[in-house]
């Protein structure tokens, strides 16, 4: 079964506000899911895993990521940015595609806004480590490229623990809102 | 030529954005079913009724394709047998009388198994790439078996039984855009027919009004050998219902941009018409007989929700003053829409006044219709935070924007009575009472008011020259509300300019706000938070719009 972009979006917004994010910072995490989605990674898995493992020593890529696009003034072609250890690092390149496109390096391995995610096997490296990132901005005036596909994979797994998080954000029933909160109760029998 | 207008703006968001004005809008050319059947009678849309396997109890499915000059799409509908105890309007229902998809393309018999397998669990089944949209109705059972009655004795429906209900079946939900694994709008955005806003879901419904129209009168033929059709013009006179609660209402805040790009191409339209130096004698014809249809109108509008009863009698009295003003004034001074504009806004209730910005858009087609393409938006396009600019642009962004927030005394109970929130139970948007429900914790973003009037606390003391970028790192709960204020401060109808969590607000507001645009009529507010529309109602069908105006039938004749 496939999922469209806006319904990982969604789910991926949810779950990360349910894991503690503030709203502001889970709408970027939405958003950097359904970017990484459209180039056939399986973002929304990532982020599952990446919820529930939150390394304390290693930075948020969301935060991170974030960070660089509101400071992005003195960024220019060519700029490279060192970030120390950043978890998931495969997260920050929607935000460098937002900044005109890039590439993340950790270690020997290097990922490029441009490329096809979907043939890539992310090493587990690129999510474990404590080693540094370094960013590089090619700044190319572009208009973001097109997804590469509308359908998202989700495992069942990562929907599991979406949803699991996602649920934080629902507010359990009472008698009180069973019976006005959606003001319904009238007959539609009619 | 002399005495031209002044340069005439727009009107100012701060009118326009009210809740309660909102709440008063009317549907015009520009609504998004109106800019459907224009299209459709313009490109020569084709329709054709591949398949109509129902049985005499009304149970098997129908294909009704559109073919547009480029593509083919196909409402596939279901038609069930419901037992009248499970027959709820409430989105959370779990049967339907119909259950609809709109497939892209003409579907093969492994299609139409795979959504009959899907399409009558709606919320519960799973659609794919070539699905455009998912829907169900119920039937007005009222009406539904006064019409079938009828049609099997060999009478025609009446009239009055019509105009009480208006429709045969009301639907409760029209998804699109990738929702239930549906195609995202990305996927058909750029096709010209799906340019403009919601044209999949006004498609959707149209073909559903044509299917239902269809299967009335079969189960009539059902009953009866001696059965008759419904007369033609009878026939046109139904539309399609539509109950709406509180899932639709968040919408509007979470859209911005689009918000703006929908409010912004009426009020160029307003202000265009309001520009125009004189008006022909056959535009002012135009005008006159559509005021007069549009009065009609009225005695068609049932509701009896104490609030739009009180709303429609004033509305009335507004008709009467418009009349009488018009019989007085006449239009062939100079800037004759501006003059009668002008008088509207002292003379008239925010009803009257919003209904007449409708109306004096309707002549001018030329000058009006060709910002359909305008209305879209991309929302993304305008996510990205501008970090360099400084708390001096951020606070008089606030100020112009949020003025009004910044003034309310937030300490006032009332003035945070409510909590938008979602139900665990149902995953629909709700509205609790703070101070009486646990319910603060599970808060959506959707108080823009309280949240703007936060962030502007919290720059209290803060240099004129730092950035944003520095504020978001020490306050990074503040980023929804800093991208949403810079939206605000770009797209000058991004924003209510109301409190959305107030003790006196009316979610309906929203709901109609919204509606309107689709194309409603007759709004009848079932509650506070609850309304029901007609949508369609006197449209042409596809296989006579080639024969008839896309325009001239929401004022009937």
């Amino acid at each position: 079964m496939t999922w469209s972009l806006g319904e990982v979006e969604a789910l991926a917004r949810k779950a990360a506000r349910g894991a503690g994010y503030d709203w502001g910072l889970a709408e970027e995490i939405g958003r950097a899911v359904r970017w990484l989605s459209g180039r056939g990674g399986p973002a929304a898995d990532l982020l599952a895993e990446y919820l529930c493992d939150v390394q304390p020593a290693a930075s948020c890529p969301f935060a991170v990521g974030a960070a660089l696009v509101d400071l992005s003034g003195g960024i220019r072609p060519g700029t490279e940015v060192e970030l120390g250890p950043v978890a998931a690092p495969v997260f920050l390149l929607p935000f460098v595609a937002d900044l005109g496109g890039g590439r993340v390096s950790r270690g020997d391995v290097t990922l490029a806004t441009q490329d096809d995610l979907s043939v890539v096997n992310w090493p587990e490296s690129w999510i474990w480590s404590q080693s540094a990132v370094v960013v590089r901005f090619l700044g190319v005036p572009a208009t973001p490229p097109r997804p590469l596909t509308h359908r998202a994979t989700l495992s069942h797994a990562g929907l599991a623990t979406l949803t699991t998080l996602a649920g934080r954000t629902y507010a359990p029933p009472t008698e009180a809102s069973r019976v006005s909160g959606a003001g319904a109760g009238l007959a539609d029998n009619d | 030529m002399k005495d031209l207008p002044p340069e005439i703006a727009p009107r100012d968001p701060a009118v326009v954005m009210r809740l309660a004005r909102l709440g008063a809008s009317h549907q015009h050319r520009l609504s998004f079913l109106r800019i459907l059947l224009r299209r459709a009678k313009a490109d020569r849309w084709r329709y054709e009724r591949r398949v109509f396997e129902i049985d005499t109890a009304g149970v098997g499915h129908a294909v009704l394709t559109m073919h547009t000059p480029d593509r083919a799409y196909s409402l596939v509908a279901f038609s069930h047998d419901l037992p009248a105890d499970q027959r709820s309007d409430r989105v959370i229902a779990t049967a339907w009388d119909a259950t609809f998809a709109l497939f892209d393309g003409i579907p093969d018999a492994a299609d139409i198994d795979r959504l009959a397998r899907n399409i009558p669990l709606q919320e519960a089944g799973r659609v794919g790439e070539r699905e455009l949209s998912v829907s169900r109705a119920n039937r007005s059972v009222r009406l539904w078996d006064h019409v079938v009655d009828c049609l099997a004795k060999g009478e025609q429906p009446e009239e009055a039984k019509l105009a009480e209900v208006g429709y045969l079946m009301r639907t409760t939900a029209v998804y699109g855009s990738g929702k239930l694994g549906a195609a995202d709008r990305e996927v058909t955005c750029d096709r010209p027919e799906f340019l403009p806003p919601f044209q999949i879901e006004m498609l959707t419904v149209w073909l559903i009004r044509t299917f239902v129209m269809d299967l009335v009168e079969h189960m009539a033929a059902a009953r009866s050998v001696t059965a008759v059709r419904l007369d033609p013009v009878l026939r046109r006179r139904f539309g399609i219902g539509n109950s709406t609660g509180l899932g639709m209402a968040p919408f509007l805040i979470n859209h911005p941009v689009l918000l703006n790009n929908w409010i912004g191409a009426r009020e160029e339209a307003l202000a265009r018409v309001r520009r125009l130096p004189d008006a022909t004698p056959q535009d002012v014809a135009r005008f006159r007989s559509l005021v007069h249809r549009a009065r009609h109108n009225l005695d068609l509008w049932r509701t009896s929700h104490p609030v739009q009863v009180s709303r429609i009698g004033a509305l009335r009295a507004d008709f009467d003053l418009l009349v009488t003003h018009l019989s007085e004034a006449a239009l062939d001074q100079v800037a004759p829409w501006n003059r009668l504009w002008l008088w509207a806004e002292g003379a008239l209730s925010v009803e009257g006044q919003e209904a007449l910005a409708a109306l004096m858009m309707e002549p001018y087609g030329d000058l009006i219709d060709g910002m359909a393409c305008c209305m879209s938006a991309d929302e993304g396009g305008a996510f990205r935070i501008d970090g360099d600019m400084t708390i001096g642009a951020l606070r008089a962004a606030l100020r112009q924007v949020y003025g009004w927030a910044i003034d309310i005394d937030w300490a006032d109970p009332a003035r945070q009575a409510r909590v938008w929130y979602t139900s665990a139970e149902k995953l629909e948007p709700r509205l609790g009472d703070r101070f009486a429900e646990p319910l603060a914790a599970y808060e959506q973003p959707l108080s823009p008011g309280r949240e703007a009037a936060r962030l502007f606390a919290d720059l209290d003391g803060q240099p004129e020259d730092a950035t944003t970028a520095d504020l978001l790192q020490a306050h990074p709960e503040h980023r929804h509300t800093v991208r949403r204020l810079q939206v605000a401060a770009r797209y000058p109808y991004a924003e209510l300019r109301d409190n959305t969590i107030d003790a006196a607000m009316l979610p309906i507001d929203l709901l109609r706000a919204k509606l309107a645009f689709f194309g409603a009529q007759h709004f009848d507010p079932r509650s506070d938070r609850w309304v029901r529309i007609t949508l369609f109602g006197g449209a042409p069908f596809p296989d006579e719009l080639a024969q008839m105006d896309p325009d001239d039938w929401t004022y009937p004749a």
